[in-house]
């Protein structure tokens, strides 16, 4: 689904050069769930927004579904990020001012067509992601984990074929971000292809596969034959969370 | 269709920062409102002087001479009693003068019809009136000269006084009484309405000349002499002949300035684009001035905006807003401000130009030009100035807003 040949990316600022990427080569599978695995400053950002079309290399050959990206108008960029791509930041990137549901219908209006039933649409992923009674709240009248899982929806009002996620739950406590992943999972599950760009082995370890990245380069891939399961470890913290406050009680 | 859901979003980015709007729109306001006012200044000069051509009923054939020095219809200076018909015939004599009627006329007469009272204009005339004013009757006869050898009282009234005195009656033959002496009504002239000025044209009534000098005005001085000519090209020279006439019989020394007013239709129309051409400079200036100003100010607020959306550039591209969309959405705020602003400005201008001439004299008329000039140069200046903005925004590299 996504190839990657000897990607570089090289920042220009005046006369000062800033290479970031050094030749990456890539493949993501269709219904694979990624976890690309960095510390900070290793280029994962960057690489994430050449793969969501949002940059372009400065070599290498990128190929999104055997189209070659490089070759690619900025209509036609702008058509995979609208209908084939679903981004979630680590800022969870909404529109402030402007309730969940016109968020969530954002990529819509840049859509050639505008489903009769989109706001219904809108409507029932909210609910599958437990938000059904939030629809006409701001983002600021929500918490972060309550955003960034409107920031999914809005991700996922497109259908799209896979969801590229920067450090999803960076700014989220261990409960919500374990919700957030729990999310991923269940589309995982359903069939989607998802990228998820963390720093946090606790984060990565949900994903099938992960790949280390370090001053721009692929160092390693690892397979892993048993992936964390967000739900579990959910239940687990609730349930802890449970005895702390009997102890507490006692 | 995509447009449509463009322009909602851009409705709600202005929605979304009031202060930046309003502040937009301000300068727009301003402009569009002077530009207003200057059109229905414009228009209103022109209102005015089709409206007191047709009370003079002036073609390019016909020249005036009023009574009293100064200029055309401003304050007469001087308030003389020299013209008189002898100047009349002298000016008959005259060989382009083909019709010289002459008037006596007051306003504000008390006139009486059984029980019924009223004020009208009372003008005093000769058969000649009639040629001059090119008035036609709806009923009965105009003045003949017998009335006025006869000194006869006898009445022609206008529409108005029909209306409000005979009601359903038959005028002709009947008695009025005019500052308490009766006048027998002989003919009602043609109704010719509201003038453009809001004057009533048929509230007036004309009786023979030597009557109105003897019974009614006990005076021999005229108001006005009206003089057709045989030759239009040659009313100028026709009108000035005329002047010397006056000047010599009036004896007036060459010091001395006339104590009556020679008005031409170009004369007129002279008087009254230089009467109001001052003014319209200066708004024409004001407006184009803050047009420009706030099409400037739009551009600078724009600028900042794109500035500080720049996030919200970031995430439209990342959502797959193109280029152009943003490009789109950026236009159409600001030529909606300017819009929005031109809107209120014409209203604004409207409102100024409907009580401008209650509080001074200048006159004015409202008519479509404003909605259509309002329209047109509002659209413009957003366009013009929204779109260096506009471009920047589809600049920006979505990646940068992230940071």
């Amino acid at each position: 689904m996504i190839k990657l040949e000897g990607i570089t990316k090289v920042f220009k600022n005046g006369k000062l050069e800033t290479p970031v990427l050094h030749g990456i080569d890539l493949l993501i599978k269709k219904g694979e769930f990624t976890a690309i695995m960095a510390p900070s400053g290793a280029g994962k950002s960057t690489l994430m927004y050449i793969v969501g079309c949002l940059d372009r290399p400065t070599s290498g050959r990128y190929f999104f579904e055997g189209e070659e990206v490089e070759k690619l108008s900025d209509w036609e960029l702008s058509r995979i990020r609208n209908k084939k791509i679903g981004f979630v930041f680590q800022s969870y990137n909404l529109l402030p001012r402007t309730p969940a549901i016109d968020n969530i219908l954002l990529p819509l209006i840049y859509s050639q067509e505008y489903p009769t039933n989109a706001g219904e649409k809108a409507k029932e992923i909210l609910t599958f992601l437990g938000l059904g009674d939030r629809i006409y709240y701001k983002p600021n009248e929500l918490s972060g984990g309550q955003q960034q899982r409107v920031a999914i929806a809005r991700a996922l009002i497109n259908d799209p074929r896979i969801i590229l996620a920067d450090e999803p739950t960076g700014n989220l406590d261990t409960h919500s971000g374990l919700e957030i992943l729990s999310i991923f999972q269940r589309l995982h599950r359903e069939g989607k292809t998802i990228v998820c760009i963390t720093h946090d082995r606790e984060v990565a370890t949900h994903a099938k596969r992960i790949i280390h990245m370090k001053d721009g380069r692929i160092e390693r891939e690892e397979e892993l034959k048993d992936p964390k399961d967000a739900l579990t470890s959910l239940n687990e913290l609730k349930s802890r969370k449970k005895s702390d406050e009997g102890l507490k009680a006692v | 269709m995509k447009v449509l859901r463009l322009f909602k979003e851009s409705l709600k980015g202005l929605n979304h920062s009031k202060l930046n709007t309003s502040l937009m729109m301000l300068g727009i306001v301003i402009g569009i409102a002077a530009l207003t006012v200057i059109v229905s200044i414009g228009q209103g000069a022109k209102v005015t002087v089709i409206d007191r051509m047709n009370r003079y009923g002036f073609g390019s054939d016909a020249f005036l001479i009023a009574s009293g020095g100064g200029k055309f219809f401003s304050s007469r200076r001087t308030k003389a009693t020299s013209l008189s018909l002898k100047d009349a015939e002298d000016i008959r004599q005259l060989p382009n003068a083909k019709v010289v009627g002459v008037y006596q006329r007051e306003r504000d007469i008390r006139v009486a019809y059984k029980n019924k009272n009223k004020t009208t204009r009372v003008e005093g005339s000769t058969p000649l009136w009639q040629v001059v004013r090119k008035w036609d009757m709806e009923e009965g006869r105009f003045i003949e000269d017998q009335d006025v050898i006869g000194v006869k009282r006898v009445a022609v009234i206008g529409n108005t006084i029909v209306r409000e005195f005979f009601g359903n009656e038959t005028p002709i033959g009947k008695y009025i009484r005019i500052k308490n002496v009766f006048f027998q009504v002989i003919g009602i002239l043609e109704k010719k309405g509201t003038t453009g000025g809001g004057h009533d044209a048929d509230d007036r009534l004309v009786i023979p000349i030597t009557t109105s000098a003897q019974r009614i005005f006990n005076r021999n001085y005229l108001n006005s002499i009206r003089v057709l000519v045989n030759d239009p090209s040659k009313v100028d020279i026709t009108a000035e002949r005329a002047r010397e006439i006056l000047r010599k019989n009036h004896r007036l020394p060459p010091s001395v300035e006339d104590d009556f007013r020679v008005i031409t239709a170009e004369g007129l129309l002279k008087w009254i684009t230089e009467s109001s051409r001052t003014l319209n400079q200066m708004l024409v200036l004001i407006s184009t001035i803050s047009l420009l100003v706030s099409g400037i100010v739009i551009m600078n607020i724009m600028l900042v905006s794109v500035n500080e959306r720049i996030r919200e550039i970031g995430i439209r591209r990342s959502l797959g807003a193109t280029r152009r969309a943003i490009l789109l959405q950026f236009l159409m705020e600001a030529v909606l401000v300017a819009l929005f602003g031109g809107i209120i400005g014409i209203v604004l201008g409207l409102v100024i130009a409907k009580f401008l001439p209650l509080m001074t004299s200048i006159s004015t008329a409202i008519s479509w030009q404003p909605f259509v000039l309002g329209f047109a140069f509002s659209f413009l200046v957003g366009v013009l100035f929204g779109m260096q903005p506009a471009r920047k925004a589809t600049q920006l590299n979505p990646v940068e807003a992230f940071k």
